[in-house]
């Protein structure tokens, strides 16, 4: 889309701005009554004046950047200046705004269409010459390009004399119809209508704060909450949001200085998209209808709606009123008296989860205490809690207290897995445990997509479409696919934190980066090294056999292993079989269905449309066996089970991957010690690392007392 | 044979492209299912001598062999692959015939709303390239029938031109346009214009805003599709002189204009039927109009 830009002078403060919809802000700037709202705007301005020409979105919002660079610049030198224009006064000082906006708008055209190579030095030397020609012509140059807005009638004071002087003094080749039609569109918009977008802009104000969206998603977003119907008011709407300090308008994508210097000394300007933060190599210029140039999109969230150059990105900002919010003040009071023990009761958690917990939840209070203090600084940057939890510790419990404490402080909470299944199932788990809190679920395709609530439950590509919305944010199975790896996603979780917000990081295994930083002790983190039944994590026992392929073309077991599953069968478990490719699932399957001489063995994998009905008639002990790959490591728990790893030396499974199918295995207080089998030709690394990462988390456990004494069941050892 | 110089040049050209070809770089992953392409199960394997390098090399195996080509055509008039109805019906269309690429099944409902409505334009070339097979064939179709110069088959690529005075696009209107960004049409347009060296006209101009043609129903479309098209008198003036100028030189002996006029999906014909007819409403000369789609549905 196309906007305008403008220079406005508030107070004897120049000051430039983009709008999309032109005549709002001039009735907000010259008379700020809006119908039964009232009047918006406190401090009219003295004068504004609009130049004509609709450029690029992306255009305009680096026209008005280039323009305030350029004044902050000019601002240091100001003392030299100054002296000099004195005798010229005020309309020297208008001239100068116009006349400088003028030129950025024509140097961020220039940009726009040579590919972001910035201008250096040249784009000086226009300005100067701009200068020049303007002194010459007294501004009659002007005439074509800008509008000047004046006070309408009603808005009170209008300054006659400064106006007759303009247009003596500059506007000489304005032509008075052309002002008639500017009065014209001025008093096109009527009250009733002013009135019912300032209301509009108020809701948007509301709905739009913590998100960033793109301005089809944003009218969603106002449709779905109510907004006015009329299509052509969405700009009315979000502008005078945006004059009024609520919502940010800008193009999704823009450039910023970096990259390299070229052969000529000069910095290439690199594009990045502002929703999920890619980078020059996946923009593609294409030529756009919609800007009338070639205009970048970006590639890597084309998902999640298309980014581009032109395109608006509407961004909620918080309303500075909201910062000292407090929940129901009394029972804060009440809850904050209490020690972490006592608050942490109510959780019913075992000895292990809730000493994580409480060390988790000192973290994030004493955090949220922080930006109070030290208000003047925007410092407060995210900071991060690695709760590293064994397979089966009961994370999602120990997240519980965090939350409750984030809701009493009057704040938001996200609850973000990569996975879709896992979002849909921690739904009613988390409704039940916050019967009086709102909780939205949010997923592609999900219903609840423009709705907001306390506790929001999303998977990690949803929060491309926040902005600083949460006040505690927790990511879980940070390992995971596809979060792990994926710089758009971490970007996302970034920005979707509120200044100064915790972020809690959870996973059974989690990247050694994140592994070293805790041991250097730069990363706050609690460990939890045992399983909330309090029995240590079963030891994968290693079987040397020979490699799936072989397996199949023999269409043989090897006797151990076929010793190993019947004893499973034998003790009534449900059995994992792992395989590394997809395309093994189903001879597999077959091979065990004829080896082991029982019916209920069944294969799945992702592509698998009958994935979640087979999972489900598995946890019924309709399937006895399954027969998957990978898409099971994780999220599933099935009481009494066995898991067999079949070439576990091939290089899908890592340490981590290992690790948690390993955990498949004894979830249930009933069945504590399942049996873990690592089915390989070879010792690998990752399998002995695997080992060992299981029996040092037992160690600690047991060290640390946490597990079960042997005289109520717990393990000899 | 005489050997223009000009001749030389376009054959130096199109073998340096060919050559250049072999440096441009292949997208690590298949630009429609997102995984990544491995050598070993790559298209290179398959021998779909007719595609473009681009297409092969943009798309894995799998995606590529799931495209539905619509190479057996039963009916003559639309290019639809099974008998059909509508022309049986209503024989007098003011176009000659319609061809399209592929059928319009759920695989190519999805490539086409990743383009046009997602508005992934890395697509824009690949659905370009999908058109060649059928644009050829069309040509030679055409050459056959009017039987110039049959000797001269083998080099079909450089006369292709002599056989088209146009090729234009079914227009979007403006609201739309704004909207999307681009007309899928144009581009494709555009495609086939920029290979073959075709003149590429905006010869025609939507003249107001309708609903989305895929929520309508059949009688609806046939109805709104009446007066939704106008022509653009200026780029249609020059396309009459141009061609008046070129039927006395030697090189072509027709005394019709042949215009290719192209869009995304032909579904029940009536907005290329009202395209044509505007067109032939407005034309001194007698004209010919080919429909190119990418899809039949």
């Amino acid at each position: 889309m196309r906007a305008q830009v403008y220079v406005v002078e508030v107070r004897g403060c120049w000051k430039a701005r983009i709008t999309i919809y032109p005549e709002m802000d001039k009735h907000f700037w010259m008379n700020g009554g809006f119908g039964k709202a009232g009047s918006l705007n406190e401090v009219l301005a003295d004068s504004a004046w609009l130049v004509n020409e609709p450029l690029p979105l992306g255009d305009a919002c680096r026209a008005v950047e280039l323009w305030e660079a350029e004044l902050i610049r000019r601002r240091g030198k100001q003392t030299a200046i100054d002296t000099r224009q004195t005798d010229q006064g005020s309309m020297a000082g208008c001239y100068e705004a116009i006349e400088l906006l003028l030129a950025c708008a024509e140097e961020a055209k220039r940009e726009g269409q040579n590919d972001g190579k910035a201008a250096g030095r040249r784009l000086w030397w226009r300005r100067r010459s701009g200068r020049q020609r303007q002194t010459a012509m007294g501004g009659a140059g002007l005439s074509g390009l800008v509008e000047r807005w004046e006070r309408s009638w009603d808005g009170g004071i209008v300054g006659v004399g400064r106006a007759e002087e303009t247009r003596e003094r500059g506007g000489a080749g304005r032509s008075g119809d052309e002002r008639e039609r500017g009065g014209d569109r001025g008093r096109a918009i009527s009250d009733a209508e002013l009135g019912e977008i300032a209301a509009g802009a108020k809701l948007a104000a509301v709905v739009m704060q913590g998100r960033a969206l793109l301005r089809s998603e944003a009218h969603a977003l106002l449709v779905d909450a109510g907004g006015p119907g009329a299509a052509a008011r969405w700009s009315g709407v979000l502008q005078l949001a945006a004059l009024l300090g609520r919502v940010r308008l800008s193009g999704s994508i823009a450039a910023g200085n970096g990259g390299r210097l070229d052969a000529l000394g000069r910095r290439r300007r690199e594009r990045s998209c502002l929703r999920c933060g890619s980078g020059e190599a996946y923009m593609h210029r294409t030529a756009c209808a919609a800007c009338g140039r070639l205009c970048a999109y970006c590639s890597a969230c084309i998902g999640m709606g298309r980014s581009r150059e032109c395109e608006l990105l509407v961004v909620g900002q918080h309303d500075a009123q909201l910062g000292g919010k407090t929940g129901p003040g009394c029972l804060k009071q009440q809850v904050m008296q209490l020690s972490f023990e006592q608050r942490l009761n109510k959780w019913r958690l075992s000895p292990a989860q809730s000493a994580a917990a409480s060390k988790a939840l000192q973290f994030a209070e004493e955090q949220s205490a922080e930006p109070a203090l030290s208000s003047t600084g925007k410092s407060a940057k995210v900071r991060d809690f690695l709760l590293w939890a064994v397979t089966g510790a009961g994370k999602t419990e120990m997240i519980f207290p965090l939350v409750e404490s984030v809701l009493l402080r009057g704040g938001k909470a996200l609850i973000a897995t990569p996975r879709r299944d896992v979002v849909i199932e921690l739904d009613p788990r988390i409704r039940k445990a916050f019967p009086a809190a709102s909780v939205v679920t949010l997923y592609g395709g999900s219903e609840q997509r423009w709705e907001s609530g306390d506790i929001t439950l999303a998977t990690t590509h949803q929060l491309l479409r926040f902005y600083h919305g949460f006040d505690l944010v927790v990511v879980d199975e940070l390992d995971a696919f596809p979060y792990h790896g994926d710089k758009i996603l971490q970007y996302a979780a970034d920005k979707s934190c509120a200044p100064g917000a915790a972020r809690l990081l959870l996973s059974a295994t989690p990247p050694t980066g994140l592994q070293r930083a805790a041991k250097r002790g730069k990363l706050p983190h609690a460990r939890v090294p045992v399983r909330y039944h309090r029995h240590p994590l079963p030891v994968p026992k290693l079987l040397h056999t020979s490699a799936v392929r072989q397996m199949l073309q023999q269409r043989r077991l090897p006797p151990r292993l076929l010793a190993a599953m019947q004893a499973s069968l034998q003790r009534e478990a449900q059995l994992f079989v792992f395989v590394q490719q997809i395309a093994q699932t189903e001879p597999m399957a077959a091979l065990l269905r004829a080896a082991l001489q029982h019916s209920a063995v069944a294969a799945t994998s992702s592509q698998d449309g009958e994935r979640a009905d087979k999972v489900q008639r598995f946890r019924a002990r309709e399937i006895r066996v399954l027969v998957t790959t990978t898409i099971l490591e994780r999220g599933v728990t099935i009481p009494k089970s066995d898991v067999y790893i079949l070439d576990a030396d091939g290089r899908l499974f890592d340490e981590a991957s290992l690790v948690q199918m390993a955990g498949r295995a004894g979830r249930s207080a009933e069945d504590p010690f399942g049996r873990v089998y690592f089915c390989s030709r070879e010792r690998s690394r990752s399998q002995l690392s695997a080992v060992r990462h299981i029996q040092t988390m037992n160690r600690i456990a047991r060290k640390q007392g946490y597990l079960l004494p042997a005289s109520k069941g717990g393990s000899p050892k | 044979m005489k050997v223009s110089p000009q001749n030389w040049l376009q054959r130096i050209q199109s073998a340096f492209t060919a050559s250049a070809q072999l440096l441009a770089p292949r997208s690590a992953a298949c630009l429609l299912c997102g995984k990544p392409q491995n050598e070993a199960r790559s298209a290179a394997n398959y021998n779909h001598a007719k595609l473009t390098a681009q297409l092969r090399h943009s798309l894995c195996g799998a995606c590529l062999s799931a495209i539905p080509w619509l190479t057996r055509i039963a009916c003559l008039k639309c290019g639809r692959g099974i008998p059909c109805e509508d022309c049986i019906r209503s024989p007098h269309r003011s176009f000659v015939y319609n061809r399209s690429a592929v059928y319009y099944n759920q695989a190519m409902r999805a490539m086409l709303a990743l383009y046009k409505y997602r508005g992934n334009e890395q697509l824009a070339p690949l659905l370009g390239d999908m058109l060649l097979p059928t644009f050829e064939a069309m040509t030679a179709e055409i050459s056959r029938r009017f039987g110039t110069q049959s000797g001269h088959q083998s080099k079909a690529k450089w006369r292709i031109a002599d056989y088209w005075d146009a090729v234009t696009y079914v227009p979007v209107s403006e609201e739309r346009s704004i909207d999307r960004g681009f007309n899928q049409a144009e581009q494709l347009a555009g495609h086939i214009a920029r290979r073959y060296r075709l003149p590429l006209m905006h010869l025609l101009i939507r003249s107001r805003h309708s609903e989305k043609q895929s929520f309508k129903t059949r009688s609806e479309r046939m109805r709104d599709t009446k007066s939704l098209f106008s022509v653009n008198s200026d780029a249609f003036r020059m396309l009459q002189t141009n061609a008046l100028s070129s039927f006395g030189t030697a090189q072509s002996s027709r005394e019709v204009i042949r215009i290719l006029l192209i869009d995304d999906i032909f579904t029940t014909g009536s907005t290329a039927n009202a395209c044509s007819e505007q067109l032939n409403r407005h034309a001194e000369l007698p004209l010919e109009i080919y429909i190119l789609t990418w899809a039949r549905s």
